[in-house]
């Protein structure tokens, strides 16, 4: 069920982000017919609208997420999605793949229009690709010290494990905000100011809590020949003249990563238990 | 078994209790009439039956259990307003059907939505009410559920309507399921009934089957207004 769950999720909030991805569309075509026409002006208008979207693709996706789920579970549709056989817990989990497919779709999006201005003004130069890029390379390597290959790759699969815990941090504190908004004893208030109360109430407490865990010096550390952990001075996995060049709040993001856990099952538990569909 | 069966069931919103510790079962196999005035808790009785409230307390179970996954699986519900998301097309709520109800016949719908001249590819959006509730009416009767839960649906439609949803719901019931019908509107649908309930004031009013009801000439409406006559009287 879960699957099936999954297809209509997608469909359903397919339809608030079509209207992005198409307008992207046609603002790349038109950019590559301007390419041609070489209008210096309208190639600086098109680069300027792709950044918009990239704005409003994050915007939309955020506002998708967020309506989606309200609507589908709290709001007229509740009455069907909640009368499905299906557990709360597999309509939770359904709309968190889906949210977070749509999040890396968003990232991508915006990866790739960057990707695509990129390319598209350095065709303007007489500079070759490859020249760029190295200049651009070894002037990081110069300001931040760049990992090595090996490392680079490693990291770059730390930050994207990272970014996908972000987001799912994100998503359950969305959907818990707004389940709670929904049980009887917020019943009283409007559902949107108590979801918002509640999402900032769990805000502070998790800040509260990152700010105390910074206080126990342990850190993941990326460095230019690897990744290990710092332990105040102390370096663990790092060879002794290492550079580390990104060091990361481990400890906070192990305490996020239990709180997501713990919001997900919290969430799917008052969804079945305590919500009343209006 | 009895394929419902409540018991001391209490609901109250804030102060004000709604149902108030009623008990009562149905066996299978017949047509139920719940009835009750506007604001009686037909609608909260039924919502909890279908797993929508659950800030209850005592029992609410469909064939011995409590509203989960498995009694969502054999009842087929229809609810007062419209719950399809507006994008929809009636196709695309006949595969939503057919995809998560294993009782429902995408044949069959595909048929009906001819028979009720509702235009497969209309979004759901434009359509009027009446095209709407026409739309649900047909996703849930296309089911082969053993309990049918259907929530006024005859009210606010006219005549003509409503004599078009009691045939809609009497042919296409399977033998032997269960219907379970709320409607303030009794003169239309009391030849249909097997059994009543009334409630009102909380309370279980009445509950009997229509032949011991109509001894002595008397139609359920007579009673329907003599039972809430004296409910309002000594409330």
């Amino acid at each position: 069920m879960l699957g099936k769950l999954i297809k209509h999720e997608f469909k359903s909030t397919a339809h608030s982000m079509f209207g992005i991805y198409l307008s992207a569309l046609f603002t790349f075509l038109a950019m590559l017919l301007v390419f041609f026409i070489k209008n210096r002006t309208l190639m600086i208008t098109g680069s300027l609208v792709l950044v918009g979207i990239c704005v409003a693709a994050i915007v939309v996706t955020l506002f998708a997420i967020i309506g989606t789920f309200n609507k589908s579970l709290y709001g007229n549709q509740g009455y069907l999605s909640f009368t499905l056989p299906v557990s709360g817990k597999s309509l939770l989990a359904s709309k968190t793949v889906v949210s977070l497919a749509w999040i890396f779709i968003s990232f991508a999006f915006i990866i790739a229009v960057a990707a695509f201005l990129l390319f598209y003004w350095i065709a303007q130069t007489s500079e070759s690709f490859k020249d760029i890029v190295n200049m651009v390379y070894t002037t990081l390597q110069t300001m931040m010290g760049m990992p090595d290959a090996e490392t680079a790759v490693k990291s770059i699969a730390v930050l994207v494990a990272l970014l996908f815990m972000k987001a799912l941090f994100l998503i359950f504190k969305v959907s818990f905000s707004l389940t709670i908004a929904n049980t009887k004893s917020f019943q009283k208030l409007n559902p949107v100011l108590a979801a918002i109360l509640v999402y900032f109430a769990i805000y502070l407490v998790l800040n509260a809590a990152n700010l105390a865990a910074a206080f126990i010096p342990v850190q993941l550390a990326i460095a230019t020949n690897g990744i290990g952990l710092t332990v105040g001075e102390t370096m663990i996995g790092l060879a002794e003249n290492a550079n580390v060049f990104l060091p990361l709040p481990i400890l906070g993001y192990i305490f996020e990563a239990v709180v997501c856990v713990a919001l997900y099952l919290l969430t799917g538990d008052i969804m079945t238990k305590r919500v009343n569909v209006k | 078994m009895s394929i419902i069966q409540v018991k001391n069931l209490s609901k109250s919103y804030g102060a004000n209790p709604v149902l108030d510790n009623i008990s009562f079962e149905f066996e299978e196999g017949q047509i139920i009439g719940l009835l009750g005035p506007n604001g009686s808790g037909k609608t909260s009785l039924i919502k909890i039956l279908v797993g929508l409230i659950n800030d209850y307390s005592g029992d609410a179970l469909i064939d011995g259990q409590r509203p989960g996954p498995y009694t969502k699986s054999l009842v087929a519900y229809l609810p007062e307003r419209t719950y399809l998301a507006e994008w929809m097309r009636p196709t695309d709520a006949i595969e939503f059907f057919a995809d998560f109800y294993a009782d429902f016949s995408r044949e069959k719908a595909y048929k009906m939505l001819d028979a009720f001249q509702l235009p497969a590819k209309q979004n759901i959006k434009s359509m009027s009410k009446g095209m709407q509730e026409k739309l649900q009416l047909l996703l849930v009767m296309c089911r082969n559920a053993r309990l049918y839960i259907l929530d006024e649906p005859l009210g606010g439609v006219d005549p003509a309507a409503r004599a078009f949803i009691l045939d809609t719901i009497m042919k296409n019931h399977p033998a032997g399921s269960t219907v379970m019908l709320s409607t303030h509107l009794i003169y239309d649908v009391e030849r249909i009934f097997d059994s009543v309930i009334m409630i009102g004031r909380g309370q279980v009013l009445v509950k009997a089957g229509v032949e011991e009801l109509r001894r002595g000439g008397r139609t359920i409406e007579d009673v329907f207004k003599e039972v809430f006559q004296y409910a309002w009287q000594v409330n």
